[in-house]
């Protein structure tokens, strides 16, 4: 079954020994899934989703409905962030 | 205004001090903090002085808003020519010894000379004594900080120290204030150390005031307040801290890893924000205790960190401060960074201990890390042998020889003494300075300028060095913010970078923090300074003031020996391209950049000033 690694990070994460990164899971894929799709199917459409980086990549948020997602994709996402 | 107006000079060759008043023409060009300072410095410092000579002069100095109740308005900076660069230094520090120096009754305190023996500055208000030093020279900042709070009997004094490296001039030396808060890069602290000046304690019961419209002041602070707490990004830093940086830099590939070699790091995510979140097995508790702020501040971006009590660093240790099995300051990303990444060690705690030990003895994670992950390469290039570094098994991702470091370098001991020296140096007497990533001989932080271009260009043209606070390219190439620009194109990243450089040098000269600036604008500063200071402050006014700081800053430069060569970035850099990920195949192209940059900043093709440009910022000419 095709399917994508989902990563959320910083306050999108619960913390746990199990995925000290944040939460990492493989997330499967449906047929035309888009990032925006995807992102509403795992109940994360109503979060300031900033930062959306896909196999590395920034995605531009007036993409994201429409940038289709493939078997082995790595999409990972933040809300706004900031360091130093 | 909310300058107090008064300027403390010490003379610690004659042991003599006197107050003098606060030259307000300059305050009025420069406003305060990092460009009152560097004015003074411009004025009264030769740039060809040899810094750890008596001649140069450390100034310690606050901004119109620190101590009042501007949002973060707890900063003060570290002013002088840097013994690590021979270049400016710049150091900017939190916590509370600004606020207590303007409660005090002064905008700036300057440390001339050199005392004939170990000394620590007391001042109380008016009152300020050059008293021997002898039972704190040799010991930690934090045993100097218990000395001192037990001699004065008062908790509520306010001390900057320098440790054991800074007293034998290790050139990152930092001055730490408030245990685990520090004026960090390019070794003020062995500037502090070569005046033979352990400490300054301050104690001020005098208030903070002379604000020209309370009212109006009021509602601008309460303004600027209610921006912060909105904003998502200061509730980010407060509940992760800047680590929350370690994944994504990885995630994107420009995360520089093992002296450089790499881009990506597969240690990263255990030694992140959300790793420092979670409970150990041991004992049930996080690395992370709660979140740290400095005066007035509500972004508490700063952390409150355990070691792991099982962890080889600190169990069945006796040896070690109290603090080491309790809180202290945990870890910046940048330091996770330097002790972790750039080392390869992926052990939270090894790093974790390894941050505690540079706030104990006072000096920058960066440059240590950065000197050790050089240390590195040369050991298993087989340049640098077990003979050399003392029986060390240096190699990358060795936990405990990083660690042995550390310890060495803290006690300016062995092995450690030759990490003293900064990798540039070290590098170079080993015959490869080619492996030490500096500029101007400051040690990079932690973004990959192969794979963020903007942030290469502010490496080589940093007034101070490597370095990423003076112009943060980094929010807009990669979190954009305020805005997405594309971290590996070229063209527009001069412009970008100049408003980053000359925004920061706003709030650096302010008294504010720069990590506001995510949520605050010009205009909220301004709003606050014209309500504060007297005369007009707009941000126009404002933005002209960033560009003659960095200016300034510039010229002092050049005055002190720089050349458009220095401006430049490792070899590794220019030619190595990255391996893998995202930016693979690309190496950082300064040449496409650079030309650009000096032509919107005004200057010839040499990197100097042209007249009219000192002409149009008020700069002598």
């Amino acid at each position: 079954m095709p399917n994508i690694t989902l990563k959320l990070f910083a306050s999108l994460a619960k913390f746990s020994p199990e995925n000290i990164a944040g939460e990492i899971k493989q997330i499967p894929l449906l047929e035309n899934d888009t990032i925006n799709s995807l992102v509403d199917r795992v109940n994360l459409g109503d979060k300031n989703l900033h930062l959306v980086i896909l196999n590395g990549v920034y995605i531009n948020k007036e993409d994201r409905p429409t940038r289709r997602l493939n078997d082995g994709d790595v999409l990972a996402m933040w809300p706004p962030i900031v360091g130093g | 205004m909310s300058w107090t107006r008064q300027v403390l000079r010490i003379n610690l060759t004659d042991r003599t001090s006197a107050s003098e008043p606060l030259n307000m023409e300059w305050a009025e060009l420069y406003l305060g903090q990092r460009g009152l300072a560097t004015k003074y410095l411009t004025e009264e410092v030769d740039p060809m002085v040899d810094p750890l000579a008596p001649e140069n002069s450390l100034y310690m100095v606050t901004g119109p808003l620190t101590g009042t109740m501007a949002s973060t308005g707890g900063r003060y900076s570290c002013v002088t020519k840097s013994p690590l660069t021979n270049a400016l230094a710049c150091s900017n520090s939190g916590g509370f010894f600004g606020n207590e120096m303007k409660c005090a009754g002064w905008d700036m305190i300057i440390i001339e000379g050199k005392a004939s023996s170990p000394v620590y500055i007391s001042i109380v208000n008016e009152t300020c004594e050059i008293l021997p030093a002898d039972e704190i020279w040799g010991k930690s900042v934090w045993e100097a900080d218990e000395w001192l709070h037990t001699k004065t009997q008062d908790p509520q004094l306010r001390i900057a120290a320098i440790g054991v490296p800074g007293e034998n001039g290790n050139l990152y030396s930092a001055i730490v204030n408030d245990l685990h808060r520090a004026a960090g890069r390019s070794g003020v602290g062995t500037v502090m150390g070569s005046k033979n000046v352990k400490a300054v304690t301050l104690r001020g019961t005098k208030g903070v005031g002379n604000i020209k419209d309370p009212k109006r002041f009021f509602t601008a602070t309460q303004k600027t307040k209610d921006i912060i707490a909105n904003n998502e990004m200061a509730q980010g830093l407060g509940a992760l801290g800047t680590n929350v940086m370690m994944n994504h830099m990885n995630e994107v590939g420009a995360l520089p890893t093992r002296n450089w070699r790499d881009s990506t790091f597969e240690g990263a995510a255990k030694l992140s924000s959300e790793a420092m979140m979670v409970p150990r097995e041991s004992d049930g508790k996080a690395n992370l205790t709660r979140p740290g702020a400095c005066f007035a501040c509500t972004i508490a971006c700063g952390r409150i960190s355990t070691i792991d009590p099982e962890h080889f660093t600190i169990k069945n240790r006796d040896d070690l401060h109290k603090h080491f099995k309790s809180n202290s300051g945990g870890n910046e990303y940048e330091a996770a960074w330097a002790f972790g990444v750039d080392t390869g060690v992926d052990d939270l705690d090894a790093v974790t201990y390894a941050n505690f030990i540079s706030n104990e003895q006072a000096f920058d994670p960066i440059s240590a890390g950065a000197t050790i992950a050089a240390a590195m390469e040369l050991f298993e290039l087989g340049i640098l042998t077990k003979e050399d570094t003392g029986g060390i098994e240096l190699t990358f991702g060795n936990a405990e020889a990083m660690v042995k470091c550390v310890e060495l370098i803290a006690k300016h001991e062995g092995f450690g003494k030759e990490l003293a020296q900064s990798s540039l140096r070290f590098c170079t007497k080993y015959g490869r300075p080619d492996l030490a990533i500096v500029v101007k001989g400051q040690e990079f932080p932690a973004y990959d300028a192969r794979a963020v271009q903007g942030m290469g260009l502010g490496y080589a043209t940093s007034n101070r060095g490597a370095c990423h606070v003076r112009g943060y390219t980094n929010g807009s190439e990669t979190a954009g913010i305020p805005f997405k620009t594309d971290p590996l194109a070229t063209e527009g990243k001069a412009e970008l970078l100049m408003a980053f450089q000359d925004t920061t040098s706003i709030f650096d000269s302010a008294g504010i923090c720069t990590f506001s600036s995510f949520a605050q604008g010009v205009e909220e500063v301004a709003d606050q300074l014209d309500s504060a200071c007297e005369g007009n402050w707009t941000a126009e006014r404002l933005m002209l003031l960033g560009e003659r700081v960095w200016n300034m800053e510039r010229e002092f430069n050049n005055s002190a020996g720089f050349t458009t060569a220095d401006d430049t970035l490792p070899p590794r850099l220019l030619e190595e391209p990255i391996k893998e990920g995202p930016a693979k195949g690309h190496v950082c192209e300064l040449d496409k950049m650079l030309p650009n940059y000096y032509e919107v900043r005004g200057w010839n093709s040499d990197g100097t000033l042209t007249d009219a440009t000192r002409k149009r910022l008020s700069l002598p000419l």
